[in-house]
């Protein structure tokens, strides 16, 4: 299910009917064509256009902490969520919404994800943002302290003596881990 | 592997998710990450985004031990069973209240709120009040405590009111000799005593009842203006006010009213009753607060016998009911539906709990494998181990 509706937005691009798109150019040069309601979720884009009275339709607003990546995995959610708002203007199918959700982000590695988080963060677009850090906490719960490590990218500067303190001190906190 | 640092507030707010035993454990991935699991700051973010959370109803069965219970607090299922790891002077401990997963505990019967233990089980933190600023009359036999626990969001303080009785809390002696009352603030860790005009009794032992900035109680007034009314103690300027009550009518013989909060707003549960069973119960919420005119009778049900005894609201929309028939209920407010959730053996003080971080830099650790002997004879017992797995599972 998730899966149609990421291909009929994508296609939606190249779809006859006359809708107004706004240019967004990512950081390694692509330029995406999004559909004005779509990029209006995106809080730094419509500041950008309500803000400067100067810009046209043919401007293209660089973004230059975006990747094309993340660009794409970004577009995805807000496509699918302009389509549950356009169906249900009033209260969104939850239902659906959260399989969606459940499915887009299983596709997601650790890395792309936390990637995604830093542009939702850039772009301003809160309600990803929660959801997304809502994941990544998802994925980091119950686990060892060095999977965590791993996940963030953290190195260790505790001494050994320093680390094996603190185990002691919070033995209990340590009990009944998932294996990573 | 090329990883991506997250900046710090993104990293709160993905912490700020997690149970408190991971953080407790997080601590050890490196020195940044020690300090900001700690911070105060880190605290409150972490307290605010646990409502993303489940909660939990954590029940006190009365007599004769030291036990919580705590349920889901959607489906009521059973989540783990919590040990008290230290003892009181008395037998058993009475629960004063919870707030932000600290509870406050104190000694029963005639030591009732003359010792207090604030106790966050999360993190096995535990700090004991022993002072106060009437030493002399405070450990007078036959004096009476009545106590208030609350956290003050301007001051992100936690303060508990303590007001003293000479002799009981009745009228008349309360006519004879006002009472006196001091308040604690965690932030200053002490205590510090509060004029008052007196005039008033309180008519509950406990509460946790803030709105609004302000602690309350079911109170009465002495002398000729005898009434009913709800006393306030705001936490900001520390002093008493008065709250008065709607004109509830109720045709049953006696009636039984509680003070409670609703929605953010003060609510009154009245109580109609016949003998020992409820014939109908009506829940008054203060749309407006401060303003009489704006009580407004929001729910009303017949209980038809099923219940005698109206234990509170939890999660704003489902009153637990007491039923004659050794069994816990509860009614969906919105609904008016009333289901059985649990055995009476449940029964009890009941308070919403939730898992946090408050307390961590206060107080001092009850350590689960140790038998420590404290000072003034508070025993922190071995823990149990089974119990203490309970209490660490895996989240739902």
């Amino acid at each position: 299910m998730s899966s149609s509706i990421a291909s009929s937005s994508s296609s939606s691009s190249s779809s006859s009917k006359k809708e107004k798109k706004i240019s967004l150019k990512t950081s390694d040069g692509e330029v995406f064509e999004v559909e004005e309601p779509v990029a209006m979720q995106l809080e730094i884009v419509r500041s950008f256009f309500a803000d400067n009275e100067d810009v046209t339709e043919q401007t293209v607003m660089p973004l230059p902490n975006v990747s094309t990546a993340a660009m794409h995995g970004i577009l995805e959610y807000c496509r699918a969520h302009e389509e549950f708002r356009r169906r249900m203007p009033e209260a969104a199918p939850e239902e659906e919404v959260r399989a969606f959700e459940a499915g887009y982000v299983d596709r997601k590695s650790n890395e792309e994800l936390k990637e995604m988080i830093l542009a939702a963060n850039y772009l301003n677009i809160s309600k990803l943002l929660d959801f997304l850090t809502g994941v990544a906490a998802k994925r980091i719960e119950n686990k060892s302290v060095e999977y965590v490590r791993a996940f963030f990218g953290v190195e260790n500067d505790f001494t050994p003596e320093e680390e094996a303190n603190l185990r002691r001190e919070y033995e209990w906190a340590f009990e009944g881990v998932d294996e990573d | 592997m090329s990883s991506i640092g997250l900046p710090d507030e993104i990293l709160c707010n993905i912490l700020g998710r997690l149970p408190v035993q991971d953080l407790i454990r997080y601590k050890c991935v490196c020195k940044t990450w020690h300090l900001l699991i700690t911070n105060p700051d880190f605290i409150s973010t972490h307290l605010n985004l646990q409502e993303n959370r489940d909660g939990y109803v954590l029940f006190h069965k009365c007599i004769g031990n030291n036990i919580f219970s705590l349920f889901n607090k959607n489906n009521y299922a059973l989540h783990s069973i919590l040990e008290v790891p230290f003892s009181c002077e008395t037998v058993d401990f009475k629960l004063a209240g919870c707030v932000n997963g600290l509870l406050c505990l104190t000694d029963s019967y005639h030591l009732f709120g003359r010792t207090i233990y604030l106790w966050n089980p999360s993190i096995w933190k535990l700090k004991v009040l022993r002072g106060s600023c009437f030493a002399r009359q405070y450990s007078e036999v036959g004096n009476f405590f009545v106590i208030g626990f609350g956290f003050h969001h301007q001051t992100d303080d936690y303060k508990i009111v303590r007001i003293m009785y000479f002799g009981n809390r009745f009228r008349k002696y309360v006519e004879e000799r006002p009472p006196k009352v001091e308040v604690y603030s965690l932030a200053r860790n002490s205590w510090r005593s509060i004029g008052t005009k007196g005039g008033w009794y309180t008519r509950d032992n406990s509460s946790t009842l803030v709105v609004n900035g302000a602690l309350h109680w079911f109170a009465s007034k002495t002398g000729d203006a005898s009434a009913d009314f709800v006393l306030k103690f705001d936490f900001s300027c520390e002093e008493f006010g008065e709250i008065m009550l709607p004109n509830y009518h109720c045709d049953g013989e006696f009636t039984r009213v509680s003070v409670t909060v609703l929605k953010e707003s003060l609510a009154l549960i009245v109580c109609c009753l016949n003998g020992y069973e409820s014939e109908r119960c009506d829940i008054w919420v203060m749309n407006e607060y401060g303003v009489t005119d704006s009580w407004t009778k929001q729910y009303s049900f017949v209980t038809e016998g099923r219940c005698y005894r109206c234990l509170g609201i939890v999660n704003n929309n489902i009153l637990l009911l007491d039923s004659n028939q050794n069994q816990l209920l509860s009614c969906d407010l919105e609904k008016l539906q009333v289901k059985p959730v649990g055995d009476r053996e449940y029964l009890g003080d009941f308070v919403y709990f939730t898992e946090s971080l408050v307390l961590y830099n206060e107080g001092f650790s009850v350590t689960p494998r140790k038998y420590l002997l404290v000072e003034g004879g508070i025993h922190l017992g071995k823990r149990k181990r089974s119990v203490f797995e309970l209490l660490q599972k895996k989240w739902l």
